[in-house]
């Protein structure tokens, strides 16, 4: 009753309503911007994306889902929006990991500049190295997985946020799981 | 290296994940989003000032303007095609029956 009535009141516009929202939200959603976009600034632009579209979009919210799952839905739809547009040599880095070569190591081939402050120092070059390799996986495997493996999301909020069946999302974690394996194997293997 | 060193890379490289801490969202994050959100309902406030009916009257406006021109240009042109403006043009172009021509 009580998300009824914040729903009610967001979509009259009510601004106290609306700072509610941000407020419980703000962390939740740059935490999901962040694990797809390893950079706090990037990530801050696009959770700020969020809430604008949230604010605008939110008398066409018809209540089929919980007020949450809408929002990390947007979430994820924009951090991937985002990662489409200045992903340009995404193909071209997918086709090499395919063929066994490795993942290139130039950072200009990344969407983004690798700044994420919660990632120890010593594991920064290998935290590069699983991101870029997610980053080559298909969209719904790297969803799945980043939802899963970084944001922390329970397979019932996935299930609930990408409208998939829990035995596509367990099929495509593992699908996601092994593709890693082979591309950070094929990658330190050519390393040497 | 062998396929087991390989594998222990692998292992420790997904490792990392598990180690990642949260990140805090800058403090003034919610202002900044706020202030978009006036910043962009005061943008559609300003535009609504130039509603509908004030549209209507500027094309109107407009339109009588252009008409007005139009038919103010045509009234004086008809009355400047005079006859010493067509013959000097003829004499110019050397089209009069006086001028020279190759075929006389």
């Amino acid at each position: 009753m009580k998300e009824e009535i914040l729903i009610k009141n967001l979509k009259s516009g009510s601004e106290t309503a609306f700072a509610q929202v941000l407020k419980e939200f703000e962390q939740k959603v740059f935490a999901t911007c962040i694990s797809f976009v390893p950079n706090k600034e990037d990530a801050e632009d696009i959770a700020q994306e969020v809430f604008l579209e949230v604010f605008k979009s939110i008398s066409k919210f018809k209540g089929d889902s919980k007020l949450s799952t809408w929002i990390y839905r947007i979430t994820t739809n924009k951090s991937l929006e985002f990662i489409r547009k200045k992903n340009t040599k995404k193909r071209f880095a997918f086709m090499q990991t395919i063929m066994g070569n490795e993942i290139p190591f130039d950072k200009t081939d990344y969407f983004t500049e690798f700044n994420h402050p919660g990632i120890l120092l010593e594991n920064k070059q290998k935290s590069e190295i699983i991101f870029r390799a997610i980053n080559s996986l298909s969209v719904n495997q790297r969803v799945i997985f980043t939802l899963a493996k970084i944001d922390g999301k329970s397979y019932q909020e996935i299930l609930e946020i990408t409208g998939k069946s829990l035995s596509s999302v367990e099929s495509l974690m593992f699908r996601a799981r092994k593709t890693l394996q082979e591309k950070l194997g094929n990658f330190y293997k050519n390393e040497n | 290296m062998n396929s087991k060193e390989i594998n222990k890379k692998v292992s420790d490289t997904f490792s990392v994940l598990e180690e990642i801490k949260e990140v805090q969202v800058s403090p003034f994050f919610g202002h900044k989003v706020l202030q978009q959100i006036k910043n962009e309902t005061e943008e559609e406030v300003s535009y609504s000032y130039f509603s509908s009916k004030l549209q209507l009257a500027a094309i109107a406006i407009i339109l009588i303007v252009n008409v007005t021109a139009i038919l103010y240009a045509f009234n004086n042109s008809s009355s400047t095609i005079s006859e010493p403006g067509i013959e000097s043009f003829a004499n110019y172009y050397e089209l009069t029956s006086s001028s020279d021509s190759l075929l006389n």
